[in-house]
């Protein structure tokens, strides 16, 4: 039994030419088999995209391959010359000529898409600006509300016969579906953690500061990795998972109050006992609008209760009216300043 | 109050990306996605090999031209050389006679256009025979895979050793195309001097690469 085996990681310890001479004996040994070398290919493939060397103009040239497809069709003879013939059809080869229309509609339907990569061909993108909270259905009758400024991945294709996998950048509420066959609902995020569920409701926040995930209803494991280490963190129905960018370690908060915690669904601000500090933080995240403190005497007030506001700037004036502070603004950003 | 149901999304605001893949999964899970994918592609070429072909372009393009850079050492000729592969991927119907994925099958088209472009350029007086282009290759001997990233270290070697002003000429020229005249005036030296460098490193290529001739001109052999 051979105990250092070839895998991903290895293949790209050699594509980045860091391999010994044993290394690559053994790939070339595993490489013998069919079923490697495609996997081989698919690793190269990853690799390739992942660390490009440079970044290829491909807009023009794709724009130029269609065209190219276009002015070459393969109804023709292989070696014909192109365009000019298709005015000269008989009448009655007009199902032909019909075909190639249909064609290129199709054809002008992607070039118009315009080239994004291959992300946009793998995934639907469903994407809040800031102030904004939207619903989305997933295939599988998931419900998830995007908070502000987010994006959600979802597969295009349908998803497959393994996980039902999406990739947040931002927060949301999830309600997944239970599936016949049981099958695991995975949240993939940008930072250290992943979320996977078998069917429930719950929250998920993934922002610059952090990680959080809030669970409602049923069961989650949060997946993370403690430096090399894969490591698993089953919730239960009210804890509150925390992943500061600081600390490794997440912090789970049992009993944490669900329902003022996913307020936003409802578009609902709820404080309770929340610094302006942190307030001006949530307006940040929330509305994409910059708050500075500039009396530091304010940073500390708290403010307890429910807010639907229409828009920052009409919550920030009401807590000037609370606090009895100044708002002054600065290009872009709002200060909040002591009243003369 | 929730906002209604999301319609389509706009994706004309995003700029777009380069990998999709997670670093996180493990190695069995990326795999399986993959799979679908392929599928998907083929079922497409099935009733509609335009868009099949459109697809594997968007899907690979840029890793391919990466891919080719790295030993071709020059943007415009990767890119030229990946474009002209779609375009006789197109016209020759290749994808009908694709036994493996297409994703295999491209980067190993692009291995062996490579070898023959390189071939082509380094030839020196003592021609010896320029293979066809083979963009079929079946299955391989493992060397003959590993060739590639072979070749693509020793080239690399081999530009790291030239001398710092040679080497910064050889990498304007070549990879960034800048012509003899551009590079004499950004680099303050005599187009003269210019050409020295670029030859220089031009010779040090070959004479580098010499012992490799018979291995290039073999492996092509073995894909018929």
């Amino acid at each position: 039994m051979n105990k250092l085996s070839v895998n991903k990681a290895l293949l790209f310890q050699y594509f980045a030419a860091s391999a010994s001479p044993v290394q690559k004996r053994l790939i070339s040994e595993w490489l013998a088999q069919a079923e490697n070398q495609e996997l081989y290919f698919e690793w190269l493939a990853e690799w390739q995209a992942r660390s490009p060397h440079y970044l290829p103009e491909g807009q023009e040239r794709y724009e130029q391959y269609l065209e190219y497809m276009r002015n070459h069709p393969l109804d023709k003879l292989k070696d014909a010359e192109p365009a000019q013939s298709e005015a000269h059809l008989p009448g009655n080869r007009i199902p032909i000529w019909r075909k190639i229309w249909l064609v290129a509609a199709s054809v002008i339907l992607l070039s118009t898409m315009g080239w994004y990569g291959r992300d946009y061909v793998i995934f639907k993108h469903y994407q809040t600006s800031y102030g904004e909270t939207r619903t989305v259905k997933l295939m599988d009758g998931t419900q998830v509300v995007l908070n502000a400024n987010t994006t959600l991945k979802v597969p295009r294709f349908g998803f497959g016969s393994e996980t039902r996998e999406v990739k947040l950048n931002g927060e949301a509420f999830f309600n997944v579906t239970h599936t016949i066959d049981n099958k695991r609902f995975m949240v993939k995020t940008e930072e250290n953690f992943e979320v996977m569920v078998l069917g429930t409701e719950f929250s998920v926040y993934t922002r610059q500061k952090g990680g959080k995930v809030l669970l409602k209803k049923g069961k989650v494991h949060v997946l993370f990795s403690e430096g090399q280490k894969k490591k698993e963190l089953i919730m239960n129905p009210g804890d509150l998972v925390i992943m500061e960018k600081t600390t490794a370690k997440p912090l789970r908060k049992p009993n944490a109050d669900t329902s003022r915690l996913t307020a936003w669904v409802a578009n609902r601000f709820v404080f309770d006992k929340t610094p302006l500090s942190e307030v001006a933080s949530q307006l940040q995240e929330h509305y994409g609008i910059t708050v500075q403190i500039q009396d530091g005497q304010f940073a500390s007030r708290t403010v307890s209760g429910t807010f639907q506001p229409e828009s920052g700037e009409e919550l920030l004036t009401l807590l000037s009216e609370l606090f009895d502070f100044r708002l002054a603004r600065e290009g872009e950003a709002y200060l909040i300043v002591k009243k003369q | 109050m929730l906002s209604p149901q999301g319609s389509e999304n706009n994706e004309n605001a995003a700029s777009w990306e380069v990998n999709a893949d997670d670093p996180h999964a493990a190695d069995g899970v990326n795999s399986a996605k993959e799979t679908d994918r392929e599928l998907f592609i083929r079922k497409t070429f099935e009733t509609n090999p335009q868009e099949g072909c459109a697809l594997l372009f968007r899907l690979y393009y840029n890793p391919l031209c990466s891919y080719a850079v790295r030993f071709l050492y020059s943007k415009e000729a990767a890119a030229d050389l990946v474009s002209e592969m779609f375009y006789a991927f197109w016209k020759n119907r290749s994808y009908e006679s694709v036994k493996t994925s297409y994703r295999a099958y491209l980067f190993k088209s692009v291995q062996n256009r490579s070898y023959n472009f390189l071939a082509s350029e380094l030839k020196n007086t003592d021609s010896f025979e320029i293979m066809p282009q083979y963009d079929v290759a079946s299955s391989e001997r493992p060397e003959a895979l590993m060739y590639f990233e072979e070749l693509a270290s020793r080239i690399d070697r081999i530009v790291e050793q030239l001398p710092p002003q040679c080497q910064k000429v050889f990498l304007l020229n070549r990879f960034e195309n800048k012509k003899i005249q551009q590079i004499a005036l950004e680099m303050n030296l005599s187009t003269r001097t210019v050409e020295g460098h670029i030859s220089k490193a031009l010779v040090a290529l070959r004479q580098g690469l010499k012992d490799h001739w018979t291995w290039l001109v073999a492996v092509p052999l073995a894909f018929i």
